[in-house]
């Protein structure tokens, strides 16, 4: 989440509401067509050259929410095509996640530099003086730069006095850490899903607003009106998420208020994640494997799996959060439906994994979730809980931001073996992610453990989150004090049986 | 200078969390600014939601300047109001 971004942001919000709204209230999906312009009324445009643009861009999002693929102009057709088929209520996936709304994209030019208005002309020049491939030379009005010669080393940018040259480029290419987007035959952008690791960053970077990610919202509501027993388990950065008036207990009431039969702490997951990363490490560093990385985050595992496929193995076999929560719950709730709610869209892929979708049925954002509240008017801080969240120890809690995987991992080792000296890293952001697999590869990071996040600052700073990272990171950390557990080897919901011992 | 903001569903979903943001930034900002009142003093509350956006889209996110109603408010908006006092010469 980017703040700044406030208006883009609000648009893709009205889309979640709305979608929730429809759902809520069994709204004919045939009559889509109407609710676009119920959500951009009037003849003038207020984002775009024209309404019709707007109108056209925000079909395709609605479209996208309810989980069907973004459309060209080429097929653009009325708003309700094949919208049957994502008209139930258990879970469509229509490949891929994370795709660009090409009508909407603006085509942004890719990585280069340019000359601005600043330039003065001046003698010295020393952008001339500092180009290593003569791209640079002086014009009539100003210093042009031959950009078949430039490498974009960005020489010339650092030696200029008056800041005139500049380096832009597209946000989407360059929040991506796995150069998985590249141009089409209309310089828009164009993602290859072989390379995607869905962390989500292109999405929050582009400022048209042209990238999203299918949302499996509709399929939820339509589940939980069906009257299933659908079970929320909330990733441990929901805490402050649904503004800053609420509580944690007041946010899992406010989720049982939506037709929820019952919210459960991912966090308690995470504990098991600890204790089988901690056991797992013991057992196979140095040994087996010469270091090991987390497995929490299914961007930077995905990442791993497609960039460094020897080096697959070293990261942790111990199951993510989400599926130990799952699974919990699902042994102890027959018949149980279950949500897993976070920050995080890679997830929604984990989800589809063949050893996990009999474990978790829907992944939805907690902007979704907000999406969810607005459109049945539940305030969050309004809610009086029976009981405080008590699922999950501290060190599970602090799951949510960079650097607390690494800090429960080791301090359990720790635990179990206090002569154990544990080195750790934790990186965070895709671009970090790579750059330490580089070097693990390498043989520099050998007997250590390798926390890699995809997103800035962790969970917190995820594509879903509805809060800037500090404000979450400090709320979040308060709660983890109020935990009744200090280790997950204390967690009393999690069975002996489960826990991994030495 | 009190600037309160509703905090509900609603108004946080449709920015009231990025006004906050804002008026936190600027009241830090303005201790290094030129020309701020030696007296003034910037009051942020938070309100819990009072239902006025109820049925009503032209609402959220609401804020209240020293009073006064400001609804479907900005970050922009709101850090001007503030400024143009924080910078009043009587």
């Amino acid at each position: 989440m980017r703040d700044s971004y406030i208006d883009i942001i609000t648009i893709r919000r009205k889309v979640f509401a709305k979608i929730a709204q429809l759902a809520y209230e069994d709204v004919d999906l045939l009559l889509l067509n109407r609710e676009i312009y119920d959500l951009l009324p009037g003849e003038q445009a207020t984002y775009r050259e024209s309404i019709f643009r707007e109108r056209a861009v925000i079909g395709e999002r609605l479209r996208m929410a309810l989980g069907l693929n973004a459309r060209t102009a080429a097929e653009t057709g009325a708003v309700t095509e094949g919208i049957d088929i994502v008209d139930i209520d258990r879970l469509v996936y229509n490949r891929p996640l994370v795709e660009v709304i090409k009508i909407a994209c603006e085509a942004c030019p890719e990585k280069h530099m340019i000359v601005t208005d600043n330039c003065r002309k001046c003698l010295a020049h020393p952008c001339v003086n500092v180009c290593p491939k003569s791209a640079v030379s002086i014009g009539k009005h100003a210093a042009i730069i031959d950009q078949e010669k430039c490498i974009k080393c960005g020489k010339c940018v650092e030696a200029c006095p008056y800041h005139s040259i500049v380096t832009t480029g597209r946000p989407c290419s360059e929040a991506c850490g796995v150069n998985a987007i590249h141009s089409d035959y209309l310089n828009r952008a164009e993602i290859d899903d072989d390379k995607c690791v869905a962390c989500g960053a292109c999405i929050t970077a582009c400022p048209f607003g042209s990238i999203a990610d299918k949302s499996q919202l509709y399929q939820l509501i339509r589940s939980i009106k069906r009257g299933e027993p659908v079970y929320a388990i909330v990733a441990p950065s929901f805490v402050s998420q649904f503004g800053p008036l609420a509580k944690p207990a007041q946010v899992f009431e406010a989720i049982r208020q939506l037709g929820f039969t019952d919210v459960i702490e991912v966090g308690m997951g995470a504990d098991l994640t600890t204790l089988n990363e901690a056991v797992e490490f013991l057992h196979h560093v140095p040994g087996q494997k010469p270091f090991m990385g987390t497995s929490c985050c299914y961007s930077w595992k995905l990442m791993v799996q497609k960039n460094f496929t020897a080096q697959n193995d070293h990261i942790s076999e111990s199951s993510t959060p989400m599926i130990y929560s799952a699974q919990q719950l699902k042994a102890r709730t027959p018949g149980a439906k279950v949500v897993f709610i976070g920050p995080c869209i890679s997830k929604k892929l984990e989800a589809l994994q063949d050893s996990v979708k009999d474990s978790v049925d829907f992944v939805i954002t907690f902007e979704e979730l907000m999406g969810m509240f607005v459109a049945r008017e539940v305030e969050p801080s309004a809610m009086q809980p029976q009981r405080d969240p008590a699922e999950a120890s501290a060190t599970g809690r602090s799951y949510a931001y960079a650097g607390g995987v690494a800090a429960a991992v080791t301090s359990r080792i720790k635990e179990l073996d206090p002569e154990r000296e544990v080195r750790f890293e934790s990186v965070e952001g895709l671009h970090d992610c790579v750059k330490l697999m580089r070097l693990a590869k390498a043989g520099q990071k050998n007997g250590m453990l390798l926390e890699g996040m995809a997103c800035t600052g962790g969970c917190i700073g995820g594509p879903g989150t509805l809060v800037p990272l500090a404000r979450a990171k400090k709320n979040i950390q308060a709660f983890a004090k109020e935990s009744p557990f200090a280790s997950p080897a204390d967690n009393t919901h999690l069975a002996a049986a489960d826990k991994p011992v030495l | 200078m009190k600037i309160a903001i509703c905090t509900g569903s609603k108004c946080t979903f449709y920015g009231s969390s990025h006004i906050i943001e804002s008026l936190e930034d600027l009241q830090e900002s303005m201790q290094t600014m030129e020309g701020i009142r030696d007296d003034f003093v910037l009051e942020i509350e938070l309100l819990p939601c009072e239902g006025h956006c109820k049925g009503d889209e032209k609402v959220a996110p609401l804020v209240y300047v020293d009073g006064e109603a400001v609804p479907m408010a900005t970050g922009p908006m709101i850090m001007e109001r503030v400024l143009n006092e924080a910078m009043r010469i009587d």
